[in-house]
């Protein structure tokens, strides 16, 4: 931080350099940048309310672009696999169509209460998914989950960040100090 | 003052500034708040929360301290916890006229007695009567005396002066540590702290300190003046192999800007300076302050603070 200029006093003492020691007396804490994400080694098809292999077998492979590494195995669909799935929503329709209106809407109204309460969680990632590579700054995303004239608690974007990367991940959204945040454009 | 005279404080800060480099100001600032970002947490945190405690000078300096507050403020320093973990701390802190009561309180413990001296906190009495004034103290028990310049002096350019006081001081100590406080709020700019520090370290003997602040002034220590000590501290001791410690003083009142503090020193002048034969904190409140934190980091819980007993609130 200063400018050097050597000091005019007589050579060190004893003759031998004088060294600053930045050893491991206080180490600090590590603050990892990442949560794991706890992903699984391989993903089945959701068909008929349970998890099953792919008819024909076959999984792709999805790979971290940053460093090629595989993250997990995803089981790819084909044409029997759809039939599977198309037939398992004609079997449940018949039963569900058969409810009354009241019981059909406790599940829906359960489902849509679910997603409300992460409402804002959803409109932030979504502002941010939408215009992946652009920063939005704070007063951005408020005006896109907040109507007109509602009240904005001072860190609620942050909570909502937080929130949202404790189920994502941290790296999911960027900080891009004293601007805002942002999504990385997939490459 | 007149035209020349003024001329003359500018050549000679500028000859002294071209010797020892001037600071960059933006630069100090920028680096200090980097410090605030380190992540300290568990056994680090716990690390540095004891150590701080060990490298307090525990003060008091009140027109209204007696004998009695004396002797409790070294029960404090001898046991500041009822955790046998943690340590006691560095030295007491407090005016002449009480050494000899802190002296009796501390004799059979490796704690030692500071006493501000040199007519505290302005500096601006008869060079006899300050150096009479540091020998009494040593002469009652102090180990540690605590010196002002003469700030006067040295913003008019006066730098000979400056260190032949500080000199005279040093005679007078005898085996006494000393630690000369520049008093830097009253130095305006980087730059003067800066000089200050290499005069007086030119003048003080290895081992001996240099100190921010008197905790009288308006302003007090602050991460980035204490910063430009360290890096002088630092230059000077690559330049000559002679260490010198630091010491600042008033408005550290936290855990948290105590850590800070370390941090800085852990990064500028590195693992030998962390502990208190070489740094020091002088502060009163700060201490009940990390035996909370450390309280804390052991229990999981805060303890409210009149579970610490108070020594003095100022300072």
């Amino acid at each position: 931080m200063t400018t050097p200029r050597t000091i005019a006093r007589p050579p060190a003492v004893g003759g031998s350099i004088p060294q600053l020691i930045f050893g491991d007396l206080w180490e600090y804490d590590p603050a990892p940048e990442t949560a794991d994400p706890k992903l699984k080694p391989k993903y089945d098809l959701f068909i008929g309310g349970k998890f099953v292999a792919p008819k024909s077998g076959k999984y792709f492979e999805s790979v971290n672009p940053a460093t090629e590494e595989v993250l997990a195995e995803i089981a790819l669909a084909g044409p029997a696999d759809v039939d599977a799935a198309y037939h398992a929503a004609q079997k449940a329709f018949t039963p569900w169509s058969k409810l009354p209106g009241a019981e059909r809407g406790k599940y829906l109204y359960r489902i849509a209460r679910l997603i409300q309460d992460r409402a804002r969680e959803f409109a932030v990632l979504q502002a941010l998914l939408t215009r992946p590579g652009a920063i939005l700054s704070r007063g951005d995303l408020e005006r896109h989950i907040y109507g007109w004239n509602e009240e904005v608690e001072s860190n609620a974007i942050e909570f909502l960040i937080h929130a949202i990367r404790k189920k994502l991940g941290a790296l999911a959204i960027r900080n891009v100090r004293g601007v805002g945040w942002m999504v990385d454009r997939p490459s | 003052m007149t035209m020349t005279s003024s001329g003359t404080t500018r050549t000679s800060f500028n000859k002294l500034l071209d010797e020892i480099g001037t600071v960059d100001q933006v630069g100090i600032e920028e680096r200090v708040a980097k410090f605030q970002t380190r992540s300290i947490k568990k056994s680090s945190k716990l690390w540095g929360l004891k150590t701080a405690v060990s490298m307090i000078d525990l003060t008091t300096l009140e027109g209204k301290d007696t004998p009695g507050k004396v002797a409790s403020l070294c029960q404090k320093a001898r046991r500041p916890s009822f955790d046998p973990d943690v340590p006691p701390v560095a030295a007491v802190c407090i005016y002449p006229f009480l050494v000899r009561h802190a002296a009796r309180w501390l004799a059979d413990t490796a704690i030692k007695v500071a006493s501000v001296a040199t007519a505290f906190p302005s500096g601006q009495s008869p060079l006899a009567l300050r150096v009479e004034e540091v020998k009494t103290a040593v002469s009652d028990g102090a180990d540690e005396i605590d010196m002002v310049i003469n700030r006067g002096l040295f913003l008019a350019g006066e730098f000979s002066a400056v260190q032949d006081e500080i000199s005279a001081v040093v005679e007078a100590c005898g085996d006494a540590q000393l630690k000369v406080i520049l008093e830097v709020s009253e130095l305006d700019t980087y730059d003067n702290i800066r000089a200050a520090s290499f005069l007086a370290m030119q003048a003080i003997r290895p081992g001996d300190f240099i100190k921010t602040s008197t905790g009288k002034a308006s302003g007090s220590a602050t991460l980035a003046n204490t910063q430009v000590m360290i890096e002088a501290i630092r230059d000077f001791y690559l330049a000559t192999g002679i260490a010198i410690g630091m010491k600042p003083a008033g408005g550290i009142r936290t855990a948290k800007q105590a850590l800070h503090y370390l941090v800085a020193v852990k990064e500028t002048l590195g693992d030998a300076w962390l502990n208190s034969t070489r740094y020091r904190f002088g502060a009163s409140s700060l201490l009940n302050d990390l035996l909370r934190q450390i309280e804390k980091e052991k229990t999981g819980a805060y303890q409210a603070p009149y579970y610490f007993t108070e020594s003095a609130e100022s300072y």
